[in-house]
């Protein structure tokens, strides 16, 4: 049975920077060949400060946080029996790198189905930039099949 | 690339995007870029040793990437206020990704703005339905 009285449980906050480099490994692996995601001159041509980070980008950067199975191991739980069910992004502005964010996730939700067989954990994270605007927000689903 | 908001109709479909099939290299260096080092995505004696599949299975972040893509072909990134995804099968090496989206409605948002939701899917090269998502998108 999952402790829904966890439910709310907000994590530390952590800081993350997008980092250029990687933005060019991460525009390479999707198969993303507009140069804006990967040259800082096409970027800046097109009329960004630098570098545009992709749509789901984001994503990644709520695993560079300093434990990111915590939500997990939280509810006692194994990170070799969770599966990503579902993900949802907000982006709230475009992101370019050399930017510093900070992270904050927090427990939205938890619940089981299949008489407990599935099990349900819903992830919200925000982030802020360094005028501690809202800059994007990711929910993230995890299922963990009962072994 | 767009900078504007669409000009659009519902019942509009976005052209499709095919990914090249997607190889061991790829998920390699999808790791690099996403930090996510979990050994099942490129490690094929992980794979059959410890998660019981026979190959190594993509990022479903990385099939989510590929929506993203279609989505920015189309149309200004600033304009997309928001991406979800469901992750329906895994994806495996040779996988060819055919990514589409429809129009399903245009209504308003907040603020006098008008939005409109995309329908998303991403099959593989059996048709076998990968990933199914929705898209808000700033019309106006």
């Amino acid at each position: 049975m999952l402790d829904f009285a966890l439910i709310g449980h907000r994590f530390n906050k952590f800081t993350v920077s997008i980092d250029a480099f990687r933005l060019k490994i991460f525009a390479q692996a999707i198969g993303e060949r507009n140069p804006v995601y990967f040259d800082e001159a096409a970027a800046k041509n097109a009329g960004y400060p630098d570098i545009l980070a992709p749509l789901t980008f984001i994503y990644c950067l709520n695993d560079d946080q300093p434990d990111p199975s915590a939500a997990i191991t939280l509810f006692g739980l194994k990170v070799q029996h969770v599966l990503h069910a579902e993900q949802e992004i907000v982006p709230y502005r475009l992101l370019f790198a050399g930017e510093k964010l900070t992270g904050q996730m927090s427990i939205a939700d938890a619940f089981e189905k299949k008489g407990g067989q599935l099990k349900f954990i819903v992830c919200d994270t925000a982030f802020r930039d360094s005028s501690d605007e809202i800059v994007a927000r990711l929910v993230s689903t995890l299922v963990v099949r009962d072994e | 690339m767009n900078n504007q908001f669409p000009e659009i109709s519902v019942g509009d479909t976005l052209p499709p995007l095919i990914t090249e099939p997607i190889t061991r290299t790829q998920l390699a260096y999808y790791m690099a870029g996403s930090g996510d080092y979990f050994p099942v995505h490129v490690d094929i004696d992980f794979a059959r040793n410890e998660a019981g599949l026979p190959d190594v299975i993509g990022h479903g972040m990385l099939t989510m990437a590929f929506v993203g893509r279609l989505l920015t072909d189309w149309c200004f990134q600033g304009a997309v206020k928001r991406l979800s995804a469901r992750f329906v099968q895994v994806t495996r090496v040779g996988d060819v990704i055919v990514c589409t989206g429809g129009v399903k409605s245009i209504s308003p948002g907040e603020d006098d703005e008008t939005v409109a939701t995309i329908v998303l899917a991403a099959k593989n090269q059996n048709d076998e339905i990968v990933l199914k998502g929705e898209a808000q998108v700033l019309v106006r």
